[in-house]
């Protein structure tokens, strides 16, 4: 009697442990899709002139950018100019289209940090601005969430510190990660924009994206 | 029904309660935040549109040397006033656009008596100094008058609202904001948690005090699962880690921030006290049966 009223007692106490742990653990996986669109709606909304770097040059939890890029319609351009090079890490760019609801900041270079803050281009690949394939990735659960929702003939501008250039899409991709049949320099102007390819059980060795042609290269002549 | 049965019974139905708990406190927040006047009360407690007429202040000096033009041409035509009530509107434009008050996001401020105060100054300048008043010279006082509208805009929009909309974020967000704020969504978590603990309580009927354990149980592991991400938010300051140059934006950003931590701290403090006052019930009444 004694040890079934004891035995009861554990049951009720570890009872509520046992809630918790379930309830807790479920939470934590609903809420990593929430916080990561939290956090690259954050770092989008403060790619601005506003800001500055914490002393240490990294800050907890919310990552800061300086940069310099112009977005103004109304400056007056040219179809040459001079490219300005950024630096490794470097939010250098601002990609914008209709088909995808958010801007998203570009930086030159690529690691797994830098991922973290935005859309990546490789540093080997060409620049905006000059000729040839400028190549950039990002996650396929944050900044490129949206990418599959472009289409054949959709517009996308990338705009620097130096001018805008403006590209329409010409084909859809799908290659496997060890292919690097897109990623190579090309003689033609172009825009190839890339992210894991996803299934149910996670990101895949499969890679989707677009691959576009130039419409348009406006450098900032003030 | 048998004793073990009943209770596993009850036990998964206290999980799927704890989200219900914690489903209805993260709906009433977002209507409540949803609403301007939560921020207003931040903006005006904080002193935000003084703070915002000083840093501009601040800035139109400091840029004096390289521009010549004195700070006095902005800030004569920037009263109290005007700069209140350009703060708020940029706040009540942002937040009734993204709560679905308003279908469209505009909010343009009068600068009419700016523009004129700069048009003026270069024109009594430019007589003074003999200089022509000629194409370049009309120029010159657009791009002052547009980079002065441009720095006063977003010295005043504390809360970034007009970045979160041309970035894309504010009409995303409002998909999910317009949602919620849906009458049927609390009307249907609330009748969901009423039909669960109305089951809870009738699986334990014949036990009394075994509602009472399930109902504390409930309200505990919510509070507990509450607290610990808003207790961790505040004691490691989280959010004053985020640096920004203007001070006014910074202000506003991290009491915002706080103010919804400290809100659902609140909310999961008030649960665990009542989680325990029911456990305390189920003992007393269990002592009260064992004698």
């Amino acid at each position: 009697m004694a040890s079934s009223k004891k035995t009861s007692i554990i049951i009720k106490i570890i009872t509520p442990i046992f809630i918790f742990a379930i309830c807790a653990v479920i939470v934590a996986i609903l809420a990593i899709k929430p916080y990561n669109k939290a956090s690259m709606y954050l770092d989008i909304a403060f790619m601005d002139t506003l800001k500055t770097q914490a002393n240490d040059g990294s800050v907890a939890g919310l990552t800061i950018k300086e940069n310099e890029i112009i977005e103004d319609d109304s400056l007056s351009t040219s179809d040459t100019g001079e490219v300005i090079w950024p630096a490794f890490a470097e939010q250098y760019a601002v990609l914008k289209s209709d088909a995808l609801e958010l801007s998203i900041p570009v930086y030159w270079g690529i690691s797994s940090e830098i991922l973290e803050k935005g859309a990546c281009q490789q540093s080997d690949s060409t620049i905006l601005g000059n000729n040839g394939n400028t190549v950039i990735s990002a996650h396929v659960n944050t900044f490129f969430s949206d990418l599959g929702k472009l289409k054949v003939g959709d517009k996308i501008t990338l705009t620097t510190k130096y001018g805008y250039f403006t590209y329409e899409v010409t084909e859809l991709i799908e290659f496997n990660k060890k292919d690097k049949k897109y990623l190579i320099p090309t003689t033609d102007s172009r825009l190839t924009l890339y992210t894991c390819k996803n299934d149910i059980l996670g990101a895949t060795e499969m890679r989707t994206g677009v691959v576009c042609k130039q419409i348009e290269k406006k450098f900032y002549t003030q | 029904m048998r004793k073990s049965v009943s209770f596993i019974i009850s036990a998964i139905i206290s999980i799927l309660l704890v989200f219900l708990v914690i489903g209805e406190t993260a709906v009433r927040c977002a209507v409540s935040f949803s609403d301007e006047k939560w921020i207003i009360e931040i903006i005006d407690e904080k002193e935000i549109s003084t703070k915002v007429k000083k840093s501009l202040e601040k800035n139109f000096n400091d840029k004096y040397n390289s521009t010549g033009i004195p700070a006095d041409v902005y800030m004569n035509s920037l009263s109290d006033e005007w700069v209140s009530n350009t703060v708020h509107g940029y706040i009540s434009n942002g937040m009734n656009y993204l709560s679905g008050k308003n279908d469209v996001y505009k909010f343009g401020p009068d600068f009419t008596s700016l523009n004129k105060n700069i048009e003026k100054f270069f024109i009594e300048y430019a007589e003074a100094n003999n200089f022509e008043k000629d194409s370049v010279f009309e120029k010159k006082v657009a791009s002052t008058q547009k980079n002065a509208v441009s720095t006063i805009k977003n010295y005043c929009d504390v809360a970034k609202m007009d970045k979160l909309y041309s970035e894309g974020i504010l009409p995303q967000a409002r998909k999910y904001v317009i949602f919620v704020n849906k009458p049927i969504i609390e009307i249907s978590v609330i009748a969901l948690l009423i039909i669960f603990i109305a089951i809870l309580i009738i699986l334990n009927r014949k036990n009394i005090e075994l509602i009472f354990y399930w109902a504390g149980s409930i309200l505990i592991v919510s509070s507990a699962i509450l607290l610990i991400p808003t207790i961790y938010l505040k004691a490691t300051r989280y959010f004053d880690a985020f640096v920004i140059k203007q001070e006014q934006i910074y202000i506003t950003f991290t009491s915002l921030m706080y103010k919804a931590v400290d809100t659902v701290f609140t909310a999961a403090v008030v649960y665990g006290i009542a989680g325990i006052v029911f456990i305390a019930v189920n003992g007393i009444i269990s002592l009260k049966k064992n004698k």
